[in-house]
C-alpha cells in the first residue's frame, strides 16, 4: 500500500500514533500512520513552499492523504491535525457539510461513539441471531453506561493528555526556535567579528604608515642638521672619503633636493659660465664691428677727400689751360716764373704741361633732347651750331653810334634758349596718342567704306573683290581651294606617315566629348 | 600779346610777397590768376598755375583763398589732359595747398585730386611723378584718414614702382611719401609692406646719397615701429649689419634715423634685442652716441634703454660694450631736459637688475648727478619723475657702499629710506664696511636723520645701530658732547 505522501508538518507521528492507538485498537491504523510518520523523514523539496530543509517548521497545514482503505474516502481533518487529537473540530469547508465528523470505521472510540452496528467485532457472527440479539439487548444499557463512562474517562484523559501534548509540543518548539536563534546569533557574531577585525586592521595599517612616515621625516631632518655640522667639521679636517661614506649613509631628502635644485639651476637656468662666455663673445664681436665701422668711416673719408682733391685738380688744370698765355717765353718770364725765385712756381710747371684750351665752345644742351620720345626714328637730337667764328682782330671801329661789335656778335650768336612755348609741344601726349591711333586704324582698314547693316538696300550691291583674291584671269584658287603647294614627285613614299607611338587617349577626345552645337558660340 | 600776359607773379620771390599782400588783396590776385588758367595758350596756363602754387606755398591764408576760389576742381579736371609742365605746376599747387593743415588737405581730397595724382604717378616724365608723389606725401602726412584716402586711391604700388626708378630725387620723394603713409597705423604699414616696399627700401640703404638714406631709414623705422611682426619682416630683409654703416655716416640725420630704426626694432621683444646685440648693434649705437651732440643722440639713448630693459643678460651686454660712460656724459652735457630724462631712464634700466649691474652704474659716479637733477627745481616734471624712478631702481639693488656714502648727505627722505635700507642690509655682514662707514662719517649722518618711530626708516636705522657697539653709537649721536658736559657738571667727585 502506498504510504501516505509525506505530508507537511507531520509531527513526529509517535505521539499521534500513541494517542491514536491508546483507547482504541486501531492497530490497523498504525500501519498507514507509521509510514506516514516515517514518511516525514523523507521530507523533500516536493513540499509546498520548500521551507522544510532547514527547519522542521511547525506550520499548521492541511495535509492531504491518499485515501487509505482503512480511512476510507478522504476525510477532511481538523486544521491542526496534530493538535486536536482530543477534540474533533469541524472541518473548514471541506467536503460536504456534515453535522459531525465522520468517524473512522472501526477505529478508536474517541471520535465519538460509533453506532454499535458499525463496530467490527472479531469473531462475532450472525449464528444465534435472535439470542444474540437478546444478549446484545441485555448488554445495551450497560453498554451505554460503559460507553459513556469510557468516553468520559477518555475525555478527561484526553484533556489531560492534550494539555500534556500541547505543553510538550510547545516546549519542544520553543527549544527548536531557541536553538535556531542561537544558531543565527552565532552566525551573526561570526560575520560581525570578521568584518570588524578587517576594518580595524585597515585602520591600524594606516596609522602605522603615518607614524612610520613621521618618524622617518624626523629622523631625516635630524640627520640634516647633524650632517651640516658634521660636514663643516669634515671639510675643515679635510677628509674626503669619510665624508663621502657619511653622506652615502645618511643623506637626507632635503640635502638631495638642495643639491638637485642647485645643479639644475646652474646648468639650465642661470649658467654662469655660459653667460660669461657669451659676454666675452659679445665684446669680441663688438670690437670687430667697431673696427669694421671705423674702417668704413675712414674709407668714406678718404673717398671724399680724394673726390675733393680731384675736383680741385681738375679746376686747376682747367684754369691752367685757360690761362695758357701766361706761360713764360724765352724773352719774357711769366708771372709765375719770377727771376727772383729759386725755382718756378708749380703753376708755371702746370702751364708748361697743359695744352691750350681750344676755342670750341662747350656743347650746348640741345633743346629737343627732352622730346626724344616724340621722334621714334630720330635717335640723335639735332644740335644747333653755335657760332664758331670769332670777331676779326684789329678791325677798325666803325664810326658812328654803333654798339660794340663784340656785344653785337655775342648777341647775334647767342645760343637759342627756347622758351617754354617753343620747347613744349602744344599737343599733349594724349592727343598725340589719339592721332597715332587713328592713323593706325586707317592703315589697317580693309576698305574705306563703312560696314553697313544688312538691309535690302544693299542686297543687290556687287561685292568688290579684294586685291588678294582677284587674279588676272578671274579668282585665284590659291587661298580658297588649296592652301599649299603640293609636289608629289618629291614625296618619299606614296602613303601617309603612320604613327609609331600610340596616341594619347586624352587628346583623342579633344573636340569629341561634347556635341558640336556648343561650339557655335 | 599773350606773351606779355605772363603773370608777373611768376617772377616774384618770397620776400616780395608781403609787399604783394600789402599792395593787392589776395582775392584780387586770385581773381586775376583764375581766368588765366583757362587761357588758350598752354604756356600761360602753366605759368599761372605755377604762380598760384607759389602763392599758396608761402602762406596758409593764401592757400585757403585758393581753395575758396574754386580753383582746385578746375586744376584737377584739366590735369589729365595737359602736358607735363602743366601737370607739374598743378601738382605743385595741390602740394602747396595740402601741406598747411588737415582741413586744407581734406579740401584737396574732396576735389577728387587723389585719383588724378595717382594717374600722374604713372606718367613717363620723372618730374611729373616727383611732383605727384610729393603732393601725395604732404597730404598723407597729417592724419590716418587722409593716409587711408591716399592708399585707397591706389597710390602705394605706384610709389613702390617709383622707388625703383633711377632718378635720385624721385626715389627720395617716393621714400618720404611711403614713410608718411605708414607712420599712422599698423594697417597702413601693412599695406605698404604688402606692396613689397621693404625689399626695395632695404636695398637702397647702400646708396651713397645722404638725403635718400635719411628718407629710406625713416620709412623703415615707421614701418617697424607698429608691431612685432612688422619689425621681424624688416629684420628679415637683412638690413643688419648694413644699417650699422649708416650709424657712421657723415650726415647727422642719417645717423639719427638709423638709430631710430634700430630702436624701433629693439623695443618689441627680447629676441629682437638679442639679435641686435649679436650683430654688434649695441657697440655701433654707443659709438654713434659718443660722436653726436644734441637731439640726434636721443634715439640711440632710448635704444640702449630698451635693450637693457628686456633682461639682465642684455643689460650686462650693454655694460660690457662700455655703454655706461656715454650715457653718463649725455646726462651731464646735454642741455635739453628730455634728452637728460631719456639718459636717466636708460641708466635706470641698466642698473635695476642685480647688484652687479647696480654696481657698474654706481662705479661710474652717476648717482650724485641723478640726485642733484632730482632735487633741482629747474628740472621739468618729466625729468624729475624719471630720475627719481631711476634712483629708486638702482638703489634698491646697489650694494656698493662707497657710491652710496655721498648720497647720504643730500638725499630727501623718500630716497634716504632706500639708501639707509641698503646700508642696513650690507653692514651686518661686512666688518670692513662697518669700519669705513664710521670713518667716512656715515654713522654720524645716520644718527642725525630724524625718522618717525615705527616707520621703515626707523627700523633700518635701528638695524644699523645694532651693528655697532653702543659707545660708538652714543658717541655719534647729536648732542652727545652736551650730554657729556652736563655729566661733568653734575659729577660729584669722590674725595
Amino acid at each position: 500500500m502506498n504510504p501516505a505522501p509525506p505530508s507537511p508538518g507531520r509531527s513526529p507521528g509517535r505521539l499521534r500514533r500513541s494517542a491514536h492507538t491508546g483507547p482504541g485498537a486501531g492497530g490497523g491504523r498504525a500501519a498507514p500512520q507509521a509510514p506516514a510518520g516515517r514518511a516525514r523523514k523523507r521530507l523533500g523539496p516536493r513540499q509546498e513552499g520548500g521551507r522544510h530543509h532547514l527547519s522542521p517548521s511547525p506550520a499548521p497545514h492541511r495535509q492531504h492523504r491518499a485515501p487509505s482503505p482503512l480511512t476510507g474516502p478522504r476525510r477532511p481533518l481538523g486544521p491542526s491535525p496534530r493538535g486536536c487529537l482530543c477534540r474533533p473540530r469541524s472541518p473548514h469547508g471541506a467536503g460536504p457539510g456534515r453535522g459531525r465528523p465522520r468517524l473512522p470505521a472501526g477505529g478508536a472510540g474517541w471520535y465519538g461513539p460509533l453506532p454499535w452496528w458499525r463496530r467490527r467485532r472479531a469473531g462475532g457472527g450472525s449464528g444465534g441471531s435472535m439470542a444474540a440479539l437478546a444478549r446484545l439487548r441485555a448488554r445495551l444499557p450497560a453498554l451505554r453506561e460503559e460507553c459513556f463512562r469510557r468516553n468520559r474517562c477518555v475525555d478527561e484523559d484526553r484533556k489531560i493528555k492534550y494539555k500534556a501534548a500541547v505543553k510538550i509540543q510547545s516546549w519542544f518548539r520553543g527549544c527548536r526556535v531557541r536553538a535556531y536563534l542561537r544558531h543565527l546569533n552565532k552566525m551573526v557574531i561570526c560575520i560581525q567579528k570578521r568584518w570588524r577585525g578587517y576594518q580595524s586592521r585597515r585602520y591600524f595599517r594606516k596609522i602605522v604608515k603615518t607614524a612610520y612616515f613621521i618618524m622617518k621625516m624626523n629622523f631625516y631632518n635630524e640627520m640634516a642638521v647633524r650632517l651640516k655640522s658634521v660636514r663643516s667639521f669634515w671639510t675643515e679636517s679635510g677628509v674626503n672619503k669619510g665624508r663621502m661614506w657619511h653622506l652615502i649613509g645618511t643623506l637626507s631628502a632635503l640635502e638631495i633636493q638642495k643639491r638637485w635644485r642647485g645643479y639644475y639651476v646652474r646648468k639650465y637656468i642661470h649658467n654662469y659660465y655660459a653667460l660669461k662666455k657669451y659676454l666675452e663673445a659679445v665684446s669680441v664681436n663688438n670690437e670687430i664691428v667697431r673696427n669694421e665701422l671705423q674702417e668704413y668711416a675712414e674709407m668714406n673719408e678718404k673717398e671724399k677727400k680724394k673726390k675733393d682733391q680731384e675736383k680741385k685738380e681738375k679746376e686747376k688744370e682747367y684754369q691752367a689751360r685757360k690761362m695758357h698765355y701766361l706761360l713764360s717765353t724765352e724773352q719774357i718770364a711769366g708771372i709765375y716764373n719770377s727771376p727772383f725765385r729759386k725755382s718756378p712756381d708749380p703753376m708755371e710747371l702746370l702751364l708748361r704741361q697743359s695744352k691750350p684750351l681750344s676755342h670750341r665752345r662747350q656743347q650746348v644742351k640741345s633743346p629737343f633732347r627732352d622730346e626724344l620720345y616724340d621722334w621714334p626714328t630720330c635717335t640723335r637730337p639735332p644740335t644747333f651750331h653755335a657760332g664758331e667764328s670769332l670777331p676779326p682782330i684789329g678791325r677798325q671801329k666803325p664810326q658812328g653810334p654803333f654798339r660794340d661789335t663784340a656785344e653785337v656778335l655775342r648777341q647775334r650768336y647767342m645760343p637759342l634758349e627756347p622758351t617754354l612755348r617753343v620747347a613744349a609741344s602744344i599737343d599733349s601726349p594724349l592727343e598725340k596718342a589719339r592721332v597715332e591711333m587713328k592713323r593706325g586704324e586707317w592703315r589697317n582698314h580693309i576698305h574705306d567704306n563703312e560696314f553697313l547693316p544688312f538691309s535690302s538696300y544693299h542686297k543687290n550691291e556687287k561685292y568688290d573683290l579684294s586685291i588678294h583674291r582677284s587674279g588676272k584671269y578671274g579668282q585665284e584658287t590659291y587661298g580658297i581651294k588649296h592652301f599649299r603647294e603640293v609636289q608629289p614627285n618629291k614625296w618619299v613614299t606614296g602613303k601617309d606617315f603612320q604613327t609609331v607611338l600610340p596616341s594619347i587617349v586624352l587628346f583623342e577626345k579633344f573636340g569629341k566629348t561634347y556635341s558640336r552645337c556648343g561650339q557655335i558660340v | 600779346m599773350h606773351q606779355q600776359c605772363y603773370p608777373s607773379a611768376n617772377f616774384i620771390s618770397v620776400e616780395h610777397l608781403n609787399f604783394l599782400q600789402v599792395l593787392f588783396t589776395w582775392k584780387s590776385v586770385m581773381s586775376l590768376l583764375r581766368p588765366l588758367l583757362l587761357d588758350v595758350v598752354p604756356t600761360i596756363q602753366q605759368t599761372a598755375a605755377l604762380a598760384l602754387g607759389r602763392l599758396a606755398n608761402y602762406n596758409d591764408d593764401l592757400a585757403e583763398a585758393v581753395v575758396k576760389g574754386d580753383i582746385l576742381p578746375q586744376l584737377v579736371c584739366s590735369l589729365s589732359e595737359q602736358n607735363r609742365f602743366y601737370k607739374k605746376a598743378a601738382a605743385f599747387v595741390l602740394r602747396a595747398v595740402g601741406k598747411h593743415s588737415p582741413q586744407l588737405a581734406q579740401a584737396v581730397v574732396q576735389c577728387g585730386a587723389l585719383e588724378t595724382l595717382a594717374i600722374c604717378l604713372e606718367d613717363f616724365d620723372p618730374g611729373v611723378k616727383e611732383a605727384a608723389a610729393w603732393a601725395l606725401g604732404y597730404i598723407a602726412r597729417h592724419n590716418s584718414e587722409l593716409s587711408q584716402a591716399v592708399v585707397d586711391a591706389g597710390a602705394v604700388p605706384l610709389l613702390v614702382l617709383c622707388i625703383q626708378e633711377p632718378e635720385i630725387a624721385l626715389k627720395r620723394i617716393a621714400a618720404s611719401t611711403l614713410s608718411d603713409i605708414s607712420k599712422h597705423s599698423p594697417e597702413l604699414a601693412q599695406t605698404v609692406v604688402d606692396a613689397g616696399a621693404i625689399a626695395h627700401l632695404a636695398q637702397m640703404i647702400l646708396n651713397p646719397d645722404a638725403k635718400l638714406k635719411r628718407q629710406v631709414l625713416s620709412a623703415l623705422s615707421q614701418i617697424a615701429k607698429h608691431s612685432v611682426d612688422l619689425a621681424e619682416l624688416v629684420v628679415e630683409a637683412e638690413i643688419f649689419p648694413v644699417v650699422l654703416t649708416c650709424l657712421k655716416d657723415s650726415d647727422e640725420y642719417v645717423k639719427k634715423n638709423g638709430a631710430t630704426l634700430i630702436r624701433e626694432i629693439a623695443k618689441h621683444t627680447p629676441e629682437l634685442s638679442q639679435f641686435i646685440v649679436n650683430a654688434g648693434g649695441v657697440a655701433a649705437v654707443i659709438d654713434c652716441i659718443g660722436s653726436c651732440r644734441g637731439t640726434v643722440r636721443l634715439p640711440g639713448i632710448m635704444m640702449l634703454g630698451y635693450v637693457a630693459a628686456h633682461s639682465e643678460n642684455l643689460s650686462m651686454a650693454v655694460i660690457v660694450s662700455k655703454g655706461i660712460p656715454p650715457l653718463c656724459t649725455c646726462l651731464v652735457e646735454e642741455q635739453e631736459d628730455h634728452i637728460k630724462a631719456a639718459a636717466a631712464w636708460a641708466l635706470g634700466q641698466v642698473g635695476r637688475h642685480t647688484p652687479e649691474h647696480a654696481r657698474a652704474v654706481a662705479v661710474a659716479n652717476v648717482l650724485p648727478t641723478l640726485l642733484s637733477m632730482y632735487m633741482d627745481t629747474h628740472s621739468s616734471e618729466d625729468l624729475q619723475v624719471k630720475t627719481k624712478r631711476a634712483l629708486k631702481n638702482i638703489l634698491q639693488k646697489c650694494t656698493y657702499l662707497p657710491a652710496l656714502e655721498p648720497l647720504l648727505h643730500d638725499a630727501p627722505p623718500n630716497i634716504m629710506k632706500h639708501i639707509v635700507g641698503q646700508f642696513s642690509k650690507v653692514l651686518p655682514h661686512d666688518s670692513k664696511a662697518r669700519r669705513l662707514f664710521v670713518t667716512t662719517g656715515g654713522l654720524k649722518k645716520v644718527q642725525e636723520i630724524k625718522a618717525e618711530p615705527g616707520s621703515l626708516l626707523q627700523e633700518y636705522i635701528n638695524t644699523i645701530n645694532n651693528c655697532f657697539p653702543e659707545e660708538i653709537v652714543r658717541y655719534y649721536s647729536p648732542g652727545y658732547s652736551e650730554i657729556l658736559l652736563e655729566r661733568v657738571e653734575n659729577y660729584q667727585p669722590v674725595l
